[in-house]
């Protein structure tokens, strides 16, 4: 549910209506499942009564490539289902009430959703979970504080890092701040990547950037703030996208 | 194996109908109702073992009936199965007494595995309480039953 607190007018209504459709998606999504399901059934009583009658009742002609067509209609639907509970998330990235995603989760959403934008340069951005305890305590933050900027940031760098690279993401929680630590595994990021980085992270408020060597990786450093409900860490969060 | 009495209640018509057709062909046949009323008035006129409950329905909606059943009929073991909710809401049914919270879309299996679990639970409470009322432990039986409000 959104919070009517939430202060952005714009965003709060494009949450309310987002998280209402993909809420409806999923009654969409079960009735395809339940669909799919019956088809399936069909198809197994039919091998049934052809086993039964011995060869003479049942045996659907197109039998197999129906099953074949079944399973890439379940393969869509897995996808649709996970886009439809990225962008759920995000709607409700607003919200200063309720129990919010923590970032890991938040992020792995982001990054599922940018996954096309991602892949215009064919890039892969792997999210590093391996250091958040399961009972980890985050800093205080709304989720659209820290995934706008880090959206904005990684669709500035797009141009400005080789075609295909490899992007690693982590998430730290450090006295009151979360640190994203965006790198790339074979090497650093280009003078003008940087530089976009930065424009991006100086319009934001309680966020820095910090820059270190050409070939280190890029910290972005976003300050507690409050007003907003706390978030654990939950198991096996981290993805690739 | 005594057929398990399931109500199913949904107002997504097209989604329910399939479901309950999928659950005959599995030897689990049930009745459907398509809004909360409807449930509470099925509820009534014949109580059911188990409810697969939907929670945004127009007019009462799933948490209120489920609210309701829970009052009236404390036995009747009600799993939540809903594209609608977030945790809160789910902690929020538990409080409530439901069995077991899906969140759509849901695979058949499963959904028919908490159906089962949740009969067989309400079977064993049902066989423990009347074992006690047999050997006249009549309060021990009661309070059996009034561990399910």
């Amino acid at each position: 549910m959104i919070d009517v607190s939430a202060t952005d007018g714009d965003g709060r209504f494009l949450g309310v209506v987002t998280a209402a459709a993909c809420h409806d998606l999923m009654n969409v999504y079960a009735t395809f499942t339940q669909a799919f399901g019956l088809m399936e059934d069909c198809l197994a009583a039919d091998s049934r009564t052809r086993l039964k009658s011995l060869g003479f009742k049942g045996g659907f002609e197109h039998k197999e490539r129906f099953q074949e067509l079944l399973k890439m209609l379940r393969g869509q639907l897995a996808r649709a289902v996970g886009l439809t509970d990225a962008l759920a998330l995000a709607a409700h990235s607003l919200e200063r009430g309720g129990r919010p995603a923590s970032p890991p989760e938040a992020i792995a959403a982001m990054l599922l959703l940018c996954e096309r934008l991602l892949k215009r340069r064919k890039l892969t951005v792997t999210l590093d979970t391996a250091s958040c305890a399961a009972d980890q305590s985050w800093p205080v933050l709304r989720q659209v504080d820290y995934l706008g900027p880090l959206t904005e940031t990684l669709l500035a760098c797009l141009p400005h890092v080789p075609m295909g690279s490899e992007l690693r993401l982590s998430c730290q929680a450090d006295a009151g701040s979360l640190r994203l630590v965006l790198g790339r595994p074979d090497g650093g990021f280009a003078p003008e990547a940087r530089a976009a980085c930065q424009d991006v992270l100086d319009a934001v408020p309680g966020a820095t950037l910090v820059c270190g060597a050409p070939d280190a990786p890029l910290t972005l450093i976003f300050q507690e703030q409050p007003t907003s409900t706390p978030a654990s860490c939950p198991p096996g969060a981290g993805q690739a996208s | 194996m005594k057929k398990i009495k399931l109500l199913l209640v949904d107002d997504e018509e097209n989604f329910v109908n399939t479901l309950a057709e999928r659950l005959k062909m599995r030897d689990v046949p049930s009745k459907v109702v398509y809004s909360g009323e409807e449930a509470l008035e099925a509820v009534k006129s014949e109580v059911p073992d188990v409810v697969v409950l939907d929670l945004r329905m127009p007019g009462i909606d799933g948490m209120e009936v489920l609210r309701k059943v829970r009052q009236t009929n404390p036995d009747v073991r009600i799993v939540i199965l809903t594209g609608h909710g977030n945790e809160v809401i789910e902690e929020e049914a538990k409080k409530l007494g439901a069995f077991h919270y899906h969140k759509k879309p849901v695979e058949i299996d499963e959904l028919l595995g908490t159906v089962k679990k949740a009969y067989r639970e309400k079977l064993e409470d049902a066989m423990v309480a009347a074992t006690f009322a047999q050997a006249g432990a009549f309060d021990e039986a009661h309070e059996i039953l009034d561990e399910e409000k």
